[in-house]
């Protein structure tokens, strides 16, 4: 997690808005526009993996601007979601700016009536508002600010436009709260939130969410804004959870948390929310007589009383100030999920794309910039040679440093293209469609259609493949997921698959490659079969998804994205392969008493190499240099070749492979543990040592396994 | 015998009766807008017949088939689609 909550210390003295939403409803475009941050915006349900903020300097002082992850409502379903409900709770925003997309506007504003409950200001930003007028239809905001009694700000976040105003009306309101009651604590949010209210607005609005002790009078008001058939439900539900809030209102505060949002989430029996707010036993039981009446008057169990009743109010609210688009949608749905063509659509695109990444774009990119790295460490070497540094100094950095900037920089290319590529997929919305056409095959592996991203990520780089499973519902559903990801073989593989396939395959090597790949996700179909027997819990992973609008891809986002992309893997790959490189330079260089060797064959590596290399044996490479080259791959994947480069010198790696032992060495690549800056984020997503340990235990001996099966398969045909 | 939104055809006009179901899926269905009386129809199934694609409250949800069993519906009368906003009875 980008740390929001680090970040808010360092700007103390900053208004702190939070951006919420539903999922693809413009937020984190929105958070673009209003930072200028190279931020990726997908058009795909939930890209928005963790909170992220950036501090904005205003005319009157600072603005600390966070996004959240997209909700449908303040209960978490997934991991990310949790993410939102958890900032809003704890940290308390001093505003929020509650995104709704105007196309759809009825569940967005299902949203705002939950986050009202919070007691924050709130600013509504109606987006895409553009879109609306252009299709024929229209949105009153001036009625539905009287409706809900918070300002509305109609914005188009793509185009920019009224982007600013949606600001500085949030800061405001934010300010006018705070300069009434100025509290040192942030408990007491009743009193903030009622400060805030506007007068006019009480009489409309008051029936639904400002409904507390002090204002017990009031109640019907709100019937005015929509009347008709829906009332009954709604005024009953206002009545009861009003009464609810009396009676959890002094645990609520003792809690932290607002009462209005206590109360509603207690009523449909929230457990975390029932455990913090520990109400006595008679206090449970006045609750749970609201509950009954409630479920009594309505006819509806608490949780479908809840929702239908903030839906007969958001409908009532629509009904009365939206009124329909005429114009369709730009629509490809036809073709793409097409009962005959969908399937083949989707391998053409993929077949597409990865054959723009790994040749004619990125493999060609990749080639070239390899070739500058070398010449660039030559001439480095170069100049220090005419200088008179010392050997050592030289080696350390031609074959650490320079070794490992041009090991990261040749494989940039890659990663960028493919990340480039399917971005332009989710932003178009395609990525929604191939997760819906996707879902009954992933399906019958225990997955959901959902798990397409991160898989997909994975052929790139493991580590935002696996961050991005956090957009998956379950625990277990992202657990499979991430252990899958490794299976997927990555960008820094490459290199080495074209080596050895050119070397001892040189006629089918293009042939061979596809072939890894596709043994890579065969096995994976394997794992998840036998993970879905595996896996406690539910046998099935979840799949709800919402399909967005088809959107033509914006050149802004493409190279916002692009920037944001190649920064990412950079500063990840600076780090740890850097650093990764540097070792294998100092270990290839001393001997295992620590002095200074030319000979690669007395260095701690080679001696580690030794010791491991009987283990090899079955698969054909019980070689030390093989050894050591996968030692080194520990670290950084791209670091294997350089090993077995410096290891076999003028033999090359015919000195050390035969055909046979070209193909096991090349499948045990493909599977054994992925590098250092993937262990960590493994590590960090399945939140438990031990588990992967288990997963990365596992995947050594699976390896181990099919290598020796390929090796004797390979002695019997070649 | 109960109408299920499983069972509905392709387009035909369908309103909520009941979500039933239980855990955090039923939640979310509610938080999505399956409540008593929204209207809501089937767009499309995926090639395999599951999950299938569902338009309400103006924009389109996908879901499996067993989950869309858990929504009780009733069908209704007439050709107006669910786009116009999905509003109760």
């Amino acid at each position: 997690m980008q740390k929001t909550a680090a970040k808010s210390s360092d700007a103390k003295n900053a208004v702190r808005i939070a951006l919420i939403g539903n999922q693809n409803c413009g937020k984190t475009t929105l958070y673009n526009a209003l930072t200028g941050k190279n931020r990726r915006v997908g058009n795909y349900p939930g890209v928005t993996v963790d909170g992220e903020s950036s501090v904005i300097r205003l005319d009157g002082g600072e603005c600390e601007l966070v996004d959240l992850p997209g909700v449908y409502s303040l209960r978490p379903y997934s991991a990310e979601e949790r993410v939102t409900r958890e900032y809003l709770l704890r940290e308390r925003p001093d505003g929020i700016i509650n995104v709704v997309d105007a196309t759809s506007p009825a569940r967005g504003l299902y949203l705002t009536t939950r986050v009202l409950d919070l007691g924050i200001p709130v600013v509504l930003a109606l987006n895409m508002m553009d879109e609306v007028q252009a299709r024929g239809g229209r949105v009153d905001a001036c009625g539905l600010e009287d409706a809900l009694g918070v300002p509305v700000v109609a914005i188009s976040a793509s185009h920019g436009d009224g982007t600013e105003e949606v600001l500085n009306a949030a800061v405001k309101a934010a300010n006018d709260l705070n300069s009434i009651t100025r509290e040192p604590e942030r408990v007491g949010s009743y009193a903030r939130a009622g400060a805030y209210e506007r007068p006019d607005a009480v009489e409309r609005y008051d029936g639904h969410v400002r409904h507390g002790k002090a204002r017990r009078g009031i109640k019907s008001g709100g019937l005015n804004a929509y009347g008709g058939v829906g009332a009954d439900t709604y005024s009953t539900y206002a009545e009861i959870t009003g009464e609810c809030e009396d009676i959890i209102y002094t645990n609520a505060e003792n809690a932290g948390l607002p009462p209005k949002f206590a109360a509603m989430l207690a009523i449909e029996g929230d457990g975390e929310v029932l455990d913090a707010l520990a109400l006595d036993k008679n206090k449970r039981e006045a609750l749970d007589e609201c509950v009954r009446k409630l479920e009594r008057e309505t006819g509806l169990d608490a949780a479908a009383a809840s929702a239908s009743a903030r839906y007969k109010f958001v409908d009532g609210i629509c009904r009365k100030y939206v009124s329909q688009m005429t114009k369709k949608r730009f629509d490809l749905d036809g073709a793409a999920l097409n009962g005959a063509l969908a399937y083949p659509i989707f391998a053409l695109v993929m077949a597409l794309v990865f054959w723009l990444t790994f040749d004619v774009v990125g493999g060609r990119l990749s080639e070239l910039m390899a070739d500058a790295c070398g010449a660039l460490s030559e001439f480095a070497v170069h100049l220090m040679r005419e200088a008179n540094v010392h050997p050592v100094l030289i080696g350390a950095v031609a074959d650490g440093v320079l070794a490992g900037v041009g090991a990261v920089l040749s494989f940039l290319p890659l990663v960028v293209t493919l990340f480039l590529f399917l971005s332009v997929l989710e932003d178009t919305g395609y990525m929604a469609r191939a997760a819906f056409i996707m879902d009954a095959p992933l399906r019958r592996l225990g997955l959901s259609g959902k798990s397409i991203v991160p898989l997909l990520l994975g052929f790139g780089c493991s580590v935002p493949a696996v961050m991005a499973s956090r957009t998956l519902p379950t625990e277990r559903d992202r657990r499979v997921t991430v252990m899958l990801v490794p299976f997927m073989s990555c960008g820094a593989k490459i290199p080495i698959y074209a080596l050895f396939a050119s070397y001892f395959f040189p006629r089918k090597s293009s042939l061979l490659i596809f072939s890894i790949y596709a043994f890579g996700v065969l096995l994976a179909a394997v794992s998840a079969a036998v993970l879905k027997r595996a896996m406690p819990g539910s046998a099935e992973a979840e799949y709800v998804l919402e399909l967005p609008g088809w959107r033509a891809p914006t050149a802004k986002n493409i190279m916002r994205l692009l920037r944001r992309r190649a920064g990412e893997f950079l500063s990840r790959a600076f780090g740890v392969v850097l650093l990764a490189s540097v070792a294998v330079w100092a270990l290839s260089s001393f001997d295992p008493r620590l002095r200074l060797t030319y000979d690669a064959e007395q260095s701690i590596l080679a001696a580690a190499g030794r010791i491991l290399a009987p283990v090899f044996a079955p698969l054909g490479f019980g070689d030390w240099r093989a050894a050591s080259a996968l030692l080194t791959g520990l670290s950084a994947k791209e670091a294997v070749i350089g090993t077995l480069a410096v290891l076999t010198g003028e033999g090359g790696i015919g000195s050390v492979f035969t055909r046979a032992s070209a193909l096991s060495f090349m499948s045990f690549t493909l599977l054994y543990t992925p590098c250092a800056a993937a262990v960590t984020s493994i590590r960090g997503e399945l939140g438990s040592a031990k588990l992967a340990a288990a997963a990365l235990g596992a995947g050594l001996i699976n390896a181990w396994c099919v290598s020796f099966f390929v090796y004797r398969a390979a002695l019997l045909f070649l | 015998m109960k109408m299920t939104l499983d069972m509905l055809k392709r387009g035909e006009p369908a309103r909520v009766v009941n979500v039933g179901g239980e855990g955090a899926l039923r939640f979310r269905l509610l938080d999505l807008g399956f409540v008593p009386g929204t209207e809501v129809k089937i767009i499309r199934r995926a090639p395999f017949g599951d999950p299938i694609e569902v338009m309400l409250r103006g924009y389109k949800l996908t879901l499996r088939q067993k989950d869309a069993a858990t929504v009780e519906v009733i069908k209704i009368g007439g050709t107006r689609g669910a786009e116009d906003g999905g509003k109760e009875l």
